[in-house]
């Protein structure tokens, strides 16, 4: 009984989103419009609850007796609370104040990637040392030959024409693939629509 | 019972009544009184009055004795019925008993009658005229407690007859009881029942024992007209439930009874022999209250002493005390072993074979994991991670510095939306309105600078107003220092390339929207709803859409090409599919890294997206084709390096991997 009126406030702006879409009424515009900003500003809210909710992690964990203390922590709490107060001070339109992600966040972030990229190679090269069954060796050899691909070694091959045709088709795979993932998700999300439409799923439970 | 006026013998209304039997009606009263006298010492029965005009003897001992053993019970009144016995009918004739039937005379107190003072004096006037020979007899109330075989016959059935007449008095509102027939006396002829008392003499001598079934009067107890009754007519049961000329009803079927009832028969005639000794012993006990057909109702005093032969006395419940009560012979034999099911399952082949299936999942579900024990190599893992990384990180410090500034790059093959793309900013006139969104985060920052910082100078070169506009929190920065960076790199190149740019005019940051989704649906119809102040309105007090880059354009279909930037899928699919419908032929195209790519070509290959730049590969393409500054072949060189060094690191190690398990196999063969 008590999902009665949430799922009833569901669907009706559901059903109000979906003929905004479809019927133009200045009636159902301006209800959209105001239903937007509403969702706008609730995800703005949720955006800083979830910053509060980070920051209380870390601290607990920073004060947690034992071994679970997280030492690391206080590195975060210590960054977060100086970009907080300078950007506080100085707003993020300063030049001074975008150095902190341009000079720190950036570096930090693009390093973390170059340690992956070392890892993967490390991988690449134990991968056949954990398991060795068809699917491995397949795996193996489809990576094989697109780093050989992307790499551009077989770049004057595409002088070609029958080798860029081959090529050509080569390059095709991915993207059969990723056109059925990219079907997939359109699929599941109208299906996610229909169910919230009809009140069938209701995720705003809880 | 107490004795009750005008119920056991009707009162005088009859005029035609004897006078024996008024005289009767006295001698009961008064012996009620003696025997209320006996039982409580608080009730005094005669008058004092009478005392002093000159009570007989027998009461004046009877008095004196009373004060003697004052609070004496029923004894005092056995004591006092014997003397009058001994005494004899010489008194009798002398005295003239009260008679207590008088209405008006009697004051009830405590069950006892007690005549009134002013009133005994007539009374006793009244009562010499009756006969002598029966008014001074003397009554007990319970007569059947007092009664002794020495005392005349007739005095013996009269005193029996009290009582008697009194428990069926009590059955007077129940005639049925008996029959239908009147105990009350009213109908009766009095004159019968002298010959009734005989009769019943002998039957107390011989007591006329009915094995019909339990009749509720003791035959010892029973009045004699009462006797002759039942004797006579034996159709009428001792409860009086059947009617005459009937079978009577028994309750239970014959051969069920238990032994007890069986036999109550025979215990009945055991039964006068005890009741006949009781008044001797139990004379002063209160018996007689009790009435006799109740007592012949207890089966307890039917029943023998000792439990009989092959019967169990119960010893608890209500049947405590009660020998061979439930009949276990009998019920045995309605018993019989139970049947024994067989504890097998019975079931088909199929159910057996899917049995069996499952008990072996589950043996092989309950086995732990084998872990396959460490194996320990010659070398150290952390060595050979450390040489990986070690060497690709020289090799491609190494590419990148030796490659000198300027080279350019033979073997780079666009990807297909290259071109499109690269037409389309082509076609965009000079001044031209271009959004750009930066979606993506701060550490894709080096292989999007690549390849938007190009995109980025070309748009400059051509004078182009650009609106920068991000989802993502890092974007908005990064987007800002691409455009510086790749103004600065144009102007270092070629300052003639960048004159008359001023990038405060021609730059605007629309800032954050928050929300991913939902944020751009609402950027798409109101955008100067969404994107009120930007990241600089703030600062400088404006509307963003109040500076001279975005000066009267107030919609998205105001600008002349959309181009976003994004190093993931989930980014690119929501600005296809949220913002492009609404831009209305607006060319929209879409600067990619190489991770997310594959998955946004499609968007391009269906026409959603105008041109596609995918990566590092088409920024340098891009920037050698305009020419635009930086160090192309290096990070080119550099990139191919490294992703050799992947390849031989793959092939390696799969031919270590595969020379291992070979050797092993061997090795194995060779021990086997």
């Amino acid at each position: 009984m008590r999902g009665i009126p949430a799922t009833f406030v569901a669907v009706l702006t559901a059903v109000m989103i979906l003929l905004g879409y479809f019927v133009s009424l200045p009636a159902l515009e301006s209800a959209r419009t105001l239903l937007l900003g509403w969702a706008v500003t609730l995800v703005s809210v949720a955006a800083i609850v979830g910053v509060f909710n980070l920051v209380a992690v870390h601290w607990r964990k920073l004060f947690i007796p034992g071994r679970e203390r997280d030492v690391y922590s206080a590195f975060f709490l210590l960054a977060f609370f100086v970009t907080l107060v300078v950007g506080l001070w100085l707003s993020p339109s300063d030049a001074q104040y975008q150095h902190i992600v341009t000079s720190i966040q950036a570096p930090v972030e693009i390093s973390l990637m170059a340690v992956v990229a070392v890892s993967l190679a490390y991988g690449v090269l134990r991968m056949l040392q954990r398991r060795r069954d068809l699917m491995t060796i397949l795996f193996v050899l489809s990576v094989l030959f697109f780093l050989i691909l992307e790499s551009g070694i077989l770049a004057p091959l595409a002088y070609n024409p029958l080798l860029k045709q081959i090529l050509h088709l080569v390059n095709r795979i991915p993207l059969a693939g990723a056109r059925g993932i990219l079907l997939g998700i359109a699929l599941g999300s109208l299906t996610t629509g229909l169910r919230v439409l009809f009140g069938s799923d209701r995720p705003y439970r809880g | 019972m107490p004795f009750q006026e005008g119920v056991a013998v009707s009162p005088s209304a009859e005029g035609d009544e004897l006078d024996w039997l008024r005289s009767l009606r006295a001698d009961a009263g008064e012996g009620e009184i003696a025997g209320g006298g006996g039982q409580d010492e608080g009730m005094s029965f005669l008058p004092e009055q009478e005392a002093e005009e000159g009570e007989p003897d027998w009461l004046s001992r009877l008095n004196l004795g009373a004060d003697e053993t004052a609070g004496e019970q029923m004894g005092g009144g056995q004591r006092f019925e014997d003397q009058q016995l001994e005494q004899g009918e010489e008194w009798l004739q002398r005295h003239k008993p009260f008679d207590l039937d008088q209405s008006g005379l009697a004051q009830e107190e405590g069950g006892t009658v007690i005549p009134a003072d002013g009133e005994m004096t007539e009374r006793l006037e009244e009562q010499e005229n009756l006969g002598n020979w029966f008014s001074a007899e003397p009554a007990s109330q319970d007569g059947a407690a007092g009664i002794s075989h020495e005392q005349p016959d007739w005095l013996s059935n009269i005193e029996i007859e009290q009582p008697a007449a009194a428990d069926a008095e009590s059955f007077g509102d129940e005639p049925q009881l008996f029959g239908g027939a009147d105990v009350s006396g009213k109908d009766h002829h009095e004159g019968d029942w002298l010959a009734d008392v005989e009769q019943y003499d002998e039957a107390v001598e011989k007591p006329v024992v009915s094995t019909s079934g339990v009749k509720p009067f003791l035959e010892e107890d029973l009045p004699d007209w009462l006797a002759n009754y039942s004797v006579a007519d034996e159709s009428v049961s001792a409860g009086g439930v059947s009617q005459e000329g009937e079978q009577p009803s028994v309750p239970f079927e014959e051969g069920s009874f238990s032994n007890w009832l069986a036999e109550s028969s025979d215990v009945e005639e055991a039964a006068p022999e005890v009741h006949t000794e009781e008044p001797s012993e139990l004379s002063g006990i209160a018996e007689a209250q009790l009435p006799a057909w109740l007592q012949a109702m207890r089966p307890v005093e039917g029943l023998p002493a000792k439990p009989l032969e092959g019967g169990v006395v119960e010893t608890a419940g209500p049947l405590a005390g009660l020998p061979a009560v439930i009949p276990t012979d009998s019920l045995a034999a309605y018993y019989r072993k139970p049947p024994v099911y067989s504890s097998k399952l019975r079931m088909s082949q199929r159910q057996q074979q899917q049995v069996e299936l499952l008990e072996k999942m589950l043996e092989e579900g309950a086995k732990p994991l084998e872990v396959a024990p460490k194996k320990r190599y010659p070398y150290s893992q952390r060595i050979i991670r450390l040489i990986v990384g070690l060497g690709l990180i020289l090799v491609v410090a190494l590419i990148y510095l030796i490659t000198p500034p300027g080279m350019l790059v033979g073997s780079l093959s666009p990807g297909e939306g290259m071109e499109n793309f690269s037409a389309v900013v082509e076609s965009l006139p000079a001044d031209a309105l271009v959004l750009v969104a930066m979606d993506f985060d701060p550490g894709l920052g080096g292989e999007m600078g690549l390849a938007a910082i190009p995109v980025l100078q070309r748009l400059i070169e051509k004078k182009a107003r650009v609106a920068l506009v991000s989802s993502s929190a890092g974007g908005v920065i990064m987007g800002e220092d691409l455009v510086r960076r790749a103004y600065e790199e144009l102007g270092a190149l070629d300052a003639e390339r960048v004159g008359g740019y001023d990038l405060e005019k021609k730059v605007v940051n629309l800032g954050y929207l928050a929300g991913q989704t939902v944020s751009l649906q609402e950027f798409v119809t109101h955008p100067m709803r969404a994107a009120r102040f930007g990241l600089y309105g703030l600062r400088d007090q404006k509307q963003v859409w109040d500076y001279p880059a975005l000066q009267g354009h107030l919609s998205l279909t105001d600008f002349q090409a959309v181009i976003v930037v994004v190093d993931n899928m989930e980014a690119g699919r929501v600005w296809v599919e949220q913002v492009q419908p609404k831009m209305q032929g607006v060319p929209f195209l879409m600067v990619s890294s190489a991770q997310a790519a594959p998955l946004l070509l499609p968007y391009y290959e269906s026409a959603q997206v105008q041109g596609m730049l995918v990566g590092m590969r088409d920024g340098l393409f891009y920037g050698q084709k305009w020419l635009m500054p930086g160090n192309r072949a290096g990070f080119w060189g550099a990139f191919q390096s490294g992703m050799l060094i992947t390849i031989v690191l793959l092939l390696l190690g799969a031919i270590v991997q595969l020379a291992g398990a070979l050797f092993t196999r061997n090795k194995t063969r060779q021990e086997g």
